[in-house]
């Protein structure tokens, strides 16, 4: 005799099961596609249009999984390659954190079998954009959507209330974080506890100038590594950043921003998608260079960071092989990256798109991208040249440095030996 | 004999006074979140960045709208409470029935078990994660029901084992002596009067295991992505981006989440109060 | 309890059930975990054997012992809070008739509200600029304060994690008391005992292993806590808000170090056995009238 708890526990086990074992509806082709235009993402209406129509252009399925990128996603992606389970197609990114996708070798290289069937897919992109997506073996896995850029993005309208001049140069920089402290705004909008990337990035950059920049830890500590956190220290000794920026990640700082709190702001074009009400009263600059530092002027912060891979399988499958690359073609099609970079205001990564047509775009926007296309060095940026722990080591190493507890050299060795341990897998 | 009658009115008097302002204090602290949530979840994230203390305009729905469109609704809650539920009832069921072994009998390797059980204890979520998802994906089982339900029975069972163990373990021995001279075998005295006297502690039981199961993003975020599957609490997710967190929508976000949770914990509650009539009547 | 001879077949089948799950999902992944222990594991590929090497760095590691102490602090302040507010609530919500059941719904809700909605009330009512704290303290007259700081941080974070966990000891001390026949409180009344006699030599007692329990699940519960931290302080500023859980996420997920994230999981499920083992130790008694507990 079973007890009516056991039965109605049977019951449910059952009818679970059975739920579970409902089938879909069968297309044509079926397509498993993962973006990072997930729900709140800007360009996120774009992305689905243009699914939209190529649903209707061909007797596809297309089963996005977008998501915005958190860590928990990350794992999620990493382990479906790992495991063989990865989706068709898939943005991801394209620097160092690509090392597990690209290890799984579930991924498909572009160089060796699909520009050599599709030659002409290989002439859309920029040369630039498709150099960046190569990866250590010499191939490229990832196609590139859109690119990012950097800047100092600064409320032109408080410089201009309290008469102070824009900072095209060191002196008008420092000036600027001066007067503005007279003023009680706060003139760097930086979050140094949790996120001092940007600032870090163009630290680094101006200080060390691109070439030491690039070169990364590998063969030692560049002096231009220990000047830049050591300028960041300056800053922060100079009353630059908010009170309690020990404390901040980036949404504050940008939020202040917005609100008018803060005159300059080190972020990226994704941040301008967010301050969009305040296009008219801003503009972007590139960080200005000390005259101790070896960086130039125009030397930039972007890039190309993400990309479209084609799963191995899906390539090899018959119907699919065809329609992924319809797709990828599609999404990079001049159309719908007009629609997309209009969303997002990253820098495209085929040819043919000229910024100044593009009518969903504010001024500011504009000279984002032109910052980019006229940088006399495009640099990526600092995390993409070390491996993420040893990057994580100088991210937390910060807050010691700018309090005086530890030193910029010894932070920087430290990292140093995590990103030589990292290297030693790679024989 | 009347003075000591009027010590103890009087002493009663102040005493249930001053326990009540204690228990209103706290119960002012544990309410005011919520006021605060709900109260945010009519404002848009403008307003509260401005004044995220002050009082909505207006009973404005546009985040709740908004909460809509991103997920489906309906049927994210539907796969909530079938997994979380399907978890819960799982927990009770076999948590029961090792509890029951576990509080009251002896025997060799018992030790063994309850070891294993503090030990689960212990095990973080990060840890096991990724095992288990390496798991569901050579059992097949990715993004379907059982994906979720079965590492969550998992950890939930640790919990209820222990809670539902020392409860049983404090019910007489006489009460299942008596039965079995009454010719009962165990099966029928674990299900006619063990689980009926452990009714409050199975209640307990039941909420907390939904109620965790319910609010665990983490795992939903790897084992049930997919959109025909996953759980509403995933909504709290899909609030924030590389853009920031919409802090308007996710308030209505997490009222949207808690509503249903709510409406368990009552009907549960109910249950707890019966089962207290019972066990007052209960001779010893 | 006298046992038969069909009891064992009923043991072994009760059992299976309950260990089965136990043992694939918590077990396996926990020898999985520790066999990744023995490896330098960079984003999860490219495995790299190190055998003991990442035992090693754990010992000299600063970030580890900090988390390690903070941790033990916090373990104090939730066994005090959670289990000792919580503790009080039930007793004295079981002295009154009226608004028990308010009080018994209301208690939960902060269970039942997310860590994340949460994390981000805290981080507001600690907020420089537009705090509920700051704005009482300027409206009082005073400058702002910076409530998170390196001293701070640590109990700006115990303070609403504890907060929040009262009302879950709370439901399950107040299910214990429910055990207590009312007789015993009848006749304890009959002879005038006060409440607070009632309560040191009726309930306590009474609900003493369940008072274990609790307090082992807090223990054990503080060796995990993570999502309000990390909203709020992200372990910071400098670490002075880290603990256990908070250091496995950062070296697991940002670092993305796993095989030395699974040797810190390692060290956690040791940690906490300790503690357990201690607490049993340290809180056994002449109790549970022989009928045996979980736990050591």
């Amino acid at each position: 005799m079973i007890s009516s708890f056991k039965k109605t526990g049977l019951i449910l086990i059952v009818s679970v099961l059975f739920l579970t074992l409902t089938a879909p509806v069968s297309y044509a082709v079926d397509l498993d596609v993962f973006t990072m235009f997930g729900g709140a993402d800007p360009a996120s209406d774009a992305y689905q249009n243009a699914i939209s129509e190529f649903e209707s252009m061909y007797d596809v399925n297309i089963n996005d999984d977008s998501s915005t990128m958190d860590d928990a996603v990350k794992v999620r992606i990493e382990n479906a390659f790992q495991a063989n389970n990865e989706p068709d197609l898939t943005m991801y990114f394209t620097d160092e954190q690509a090392s597990p996708i690209i290890n799984s070798n579930n991924v498909v290289s572009y160089t060796e079998e699909i520009f050599s069937e599709y030659p002409a897919l290989k002439d859309r992109y920029l040369e630039d954009s498709l150099e960046q997506q190569r990866w250590n073996d010499g191939n490229i896995y990832g196609i590139p959507v859109t690119g990012f850029y950097e800047g100092l993005l600064i409320n032109e309208d408080l410089f201009e209330k309290h008469d102070i001049p824009l900072p095209t140069n060191w002196e008008n920089f420092m000036t600027a974080i001066e007067r503005f402290n007279e003023e009680d705004i706060v003139p760097l909008g930086v979050g140094l506890g949790r996120i001092p990337h940007y600032m870090l990035e163009h630290a680094i950059l101006v200080m060390g100038g691109a070439e030491q920049h690039n070169a990364g830890l590998k063969d030692g500590v560049p002096q231009g590594w220990i000047d830049g956190l050591n300028l960041i220290k300056k800053l922060y000794e100079m009353d630059a950043f908010p009170v309690d920026t020990l404390n901040m990640g980036w949404e504050q700082p940008r939020e202040m921003f917005r609100r008018k709190e803060v005159a300059m702001l080190p972020e990226g074009n994704w941040a301008l998608g967010a301050l969009s009400e305040n296009h008219d009263t801003m503009s972007i600059l590139p960080m200005p260079v000390p005259p101790e530092g070896r960086g130039e002027y125009s030397s930039i912060i972007a890039g190309f960071t993400s990309g479209f891979y084609i799963s191995e399988e899906a390539y090899q499958d018959e119907e699919k092989g065809e329609m992924v690359i319809e797709l990828v073609k599609h999404l990079t099609s001049k159309d719908v990256m007009s629609d997309i970079v209009e969303a997002n205001a990253g820098l495209p990564s085929v040819k043919g798109i000229n910024v100044d047509d593009l009518e969903g775009l504010s001024e500011v926007e504009r000279e984002g991208v032109n910052l980019a296309n006229k940088a006399a060095n495009i640099v990526l940026p600092t995390d993409a040249k070390i491996s993420r722990p040893a990057f994580q080591e100088i991210v937390n190493g910060v807050p010691y440095i700018v309090e005086g507890e530890k030193t910029a050299k010894e932070v920087l060795e430290s990292a140093r030996e995590i990103e030589m341990e990292a290297r030693r897998g790679e024989e | 004999m009347m003075d000591k009658f009027k010590k103890i009115f009087v002493k009663s008097n102040i005493g249930r006074f001053f326990i009540y302002v204690f228990l209103i204090f706290w119960a002012l602290t544990t309410i005011a979140p919520l006021v605060w949530v709900l109260n945010n979840s009519f404002k848009d994230t403008d307003q509260i960045m401005d004044s995220p203390f002050g009082f909505a305009e207006s009973l404005n729905w546009a985040n709740y709208q908004k909460a809509v469109e991103r997920v489906d609704i309906i049927r994210s809650y539907i796969n909530s409470f079938i997994m979380s539920g399907s978890a819960t009832i799982l927990v009770l069921l076999f948590g029961g029935m090792a509890a029951y072994i576990l509080g009251r009998f002896e025997f060799r390797f018992k030790k063994f078990f309850t070891t294993i059980v503090a030990l689960g204890l212990l095990i973080p979520a990060f840890s096991t994660i990724i095992p288990v998802y390496d798991l569901m994906i050579k059992l097949n089982l990715i993004n379907t029901y059982p994906a979720l339900i079965l590492p969550h029975v998992a950890s939930n069972l640790i919990f209820a084992i222990f809670v539902l163990s020392s409860y049983m373990s404090s019910l007489p021995d006489s009460i299942e002596e008596a039965a079995i001279v009454d010719g009962a075998n165990r099966f029928q005295i674990f299900t006619k009067i063990i689980i009926p006297m452990s009714r409050p502690a199975l209640a307990t039981v039941a909420i907390f295991s939904f109620l965790w199961s319910y609010n665990d993003l983490f795992s939903a975020l790897i084992l049930v992505s997919d959109r025909s599957v996953r759980p509403i609490v995933v909504l709290l997710n899909e609030v924030s981006s590389r853009y920031g967190v919409d802090y308007g929508l996710q308030a209505a976000a997490v009222v949207l989440t808690i509503v249903p949770i709510f409406l368990v914990y009552l009907l549960l509650q109910d249950y707890i109060v019966k089962g207290l009539a019972r066990q007052g009547s209960v001779k010893e | 309890m006298r046992q038969f001879k069909g009891d064992k077949k009923v043991i072994i089948m009760f059992l299976i059930p309950a260990f089965a799950f136990i043992f694939i999902f918590l077990l396996y992944p926990l020898i999985r975990t520790f066999y990744n222990s023995l490896f330098y594991i960079l984003q999860n590929t490219n495995p790299r054997y190190v055998g003991l090497g990442n035992y090693q760095k754990l010992i000299t590691d600063a970030g580890m012992i900090t988390a390690v102490w903070n941790t033990l602090i916090f373990m104090v302040a939730a066994v005090v809070i959670e289990v000792g507010v919580g503790t009080l609530l039930a007793i004295l919500v079981n002295f009154i008739k009226r608004g028990a059941k308010f009080f018994r719904v209301v208690y939960v809700f902060p269970v039942v509200v997310s860590a994340a909605a949460l994390g981000l009330l805290f981080s507001l009512i600690y907020n420089y600029r537009l705090g509920l704290l700051n704005t009482i303290v300027s409206w009082l007259g005073y400058n702002p304060i910076r409530w998170i700081t390196r001293d701070s941080a640590l109990w700006a974070v115990i303070a609403p994690v504890t907060w929040r966990y009262v009302g879950f000891y709370f439901v399950i001390i107040l299910t214990a008391i429910t055990k207590i026949p009312k007789t015993l409180y009848e006749s304890a009344d009959i002879e005038g005992a006060s409440r607070l006699q009632k309560t040191r030599h009726i309930t306590l007692p009474l609900i003493f292993s369940d008072i274990r329990i609790s307090i082992i699940i807090a223990i054990t519960g503080v060796t995990k806590v993570f999502s309000m931290i990390w909203i709020i302080t992200q372990g910071g500023p400098m670490n002075s808000s880290q603990v256990l859980g908070t250091y496995l996420y950062s070296v697991t997920f940002q670092r993305r170090l796993f095989g030395y994230g699974s040797t810190i999981a390692v060290f956690i499920v040791l940690f906490g056995l300790l503690l357990v083992v201690l607490t049993n130790k340290l809180l056994k008694s002449d109790d549970n009238g022989g009928y045996g507990t979980p736990g050591m």
